[in-house]
């Protein structure tokens, strides 16, 4: 093995065995989100180490563990509700959307983002909206598409101001093995700083939240981002992978003009 | 334990599809071993077991990426816990540092021959190749992917410098994937 290749592969190693101090850990974790050859060597290492775990003993937390999951389950991981009368609408309306190209500039100058040249550029894609929702649409949800031209993922994202319960999926995003997509939301009442609203399920799965903590006229007027990440989120609390994001449009207004 | 590997990668097939009694049985499996791993690494019991509540929530919305031809479903999950816990100790240094007394205490001695008996036959390659190495380099390895000791801590436990710690880790790892490629 060559000695790049080695540097590499001790790193991965070194990451792995848990020997990095913080910040060399977090450089690690940012690294292997662009670095496709230490992202295998990790995974790599990974599967080599993995084994000294079976010998590990067992032992019981506390009672109240399974309880408290499941209640972070409920309050936002859910998928299922909206699952079913969602899918249909999304297959007849993702051929037809209009192309905003816009807010690129804005997304790059809020998000801090300057450093990350890999960054995918972003396009606002606004799907009309009667192709959308089957129905007369309830005139509190807002929807948004986040694309990137023709290339893969796509996420649809919609938002019912009213209980503040948002839902969004990947549209033909497929799985990236050992990378999940982060959602971000981007507001000046935020402090202009992108937040993490948490990991979307994987696959072609709605994941639910409800943001109960944000206005609606803040929900109205933010940004949201969808980033991809190391499995398990971004490690910096920002986003550090390629990302994409989207305005919201209302559902009511036959324009399909940007709010 | 009851479940077998199929039964957990079924399991895990079906908390993909948002099954909740799926993931509550998952759980059930699997919480003894998981915990096992993050508190040996975390020490507080605390810190530990919010720790377990994320790596469950991770399991919950990444189930779907759960390839069973690369691990099995415990090894993959156990991986996914170490991996949080090792974060969390990082991130919580100087604070969860464990101390020198600690250390002692968690070396972890060689697998009895019951366990050896249990072993996968990666997990008994690997404890082929860590017995090629020397007993200090090997408990090292040991020390710290099972219990999160940073060199620091080796430094102090072996009576060897901080540099010297990072060149026999680093050459023992190279020597490890040399003897697991052989």
């Amino acid at each position: 093995m060559a000695g790049e290749d080695d540097s590499i592969d001790l790193l991965a190693a070194e990451y792995v065995l848990g020997t990095l101090d913080a910040a060399e850990r977090t450089a690690v974790a940012d690294r292997r989100v662009h670095d496709a050859a230490l992202d295998r060597a990790i995974r790599a290492w990974d599967d080599r180490l993995a084994p000294l775990l079976e010998g590990v003993g067992d032992a019981a937390p506390g009672a109240g563990v399974l309880a408290a999951v499941m209640a972070k389950i409920d309050d936002g991981a859910a998928p299922k509700p909206l699952r079913a009368e969602a899918r249909r609408p999304l297959v007849s309306g993702s051929s037809e959307v209009l192309v905003l190209r816009r807010r690129v500039g804005r997304w790059r100058a809020i998000a801090g983002l300057a450093v990350a040249a890999s960054v995918v550029l972003a396009a606002v894609v606004a799907v009309k909206p009667s192709l959308i929702v089957p129905a007369p649409a309830p005139p509190d949800t807002y929807v948004a598409v986040f694309n990137d031209g023709d290339a893969r993922p796509s996420f649809l994202l919609s938002i019912d101001l009213t209980t503040r319960q948002m839902s969004i999926r990947p549209i033909g995003a497929g799985r990236q093995p050992g990378k999940d997509y982060e959602l971000w939301i981007v507001s000046e009442d935020l402090g202009g700083a992108p937040r993490s609203l948490g990991l979307l399920n994987p696959a072609e799965q709605w994941t639910t939240r409800r943001l109960s903590d944000l206005t609606p006229g803040l929900l109205r007027r933010a940004t949201f981002g969808v980033s991809l990440e190391p499995v398990g989120g971004s490690p910096t609390g920002r986003p550090t992978g390629p990302a994409l994001h989207g305005t919201l449009l209302p559902v009511d207004n036959d324009s399909g003009g940007e709010k | 334990m009851a479940e077998t590997p199929e039964s957990l990668a079924a399991l895990l097939a079906s908390v993909a599809d948002g099954d909740r009694s799926a993931f509550k049985s998952l759980y059930e499996a699997t919480h003894l071993k998981l915990f096992g791993v993050i508190v040996r690494i975390l020490q507080r019991r605390s810190v530990a077991e919010e720790t377990l509540q994320d790596v469950y929530l991770r399991v919950w919305n990444n189930a779907g990426a759960f390839d069973p031809s690369r691990a099995s479903a415990i090894t993959w999950m156990a991986t996914i816990a170490r991996n949080r816990a090792i974060d969390e100790a990082r991130r919580r240094t100087p604070r969860l540092a464990v101390d020198d007394g600690e250390l002692e205490r968690v070396v972890d001695p060689q697998p009895s021959p019951a366990q050896a008996a249990e072993q996968s036959e990666e997990a008994a390659r690997l404890t082929e190749c860590l017995d090629g190495l020397d007993n200090d380099q090997a408990a090292m390895v040991r020390l710290a992917y099972l219990d999160g000791a940073t060199r620091e801590m080796l430094s102090s436990r072996f009576g060897l410098p901080v540099s010297t710690v990072k060149t026999q880790l680093r050459r023992s790892l190279l020597r490890l994937r040399a003897c697991l490629e052989a």
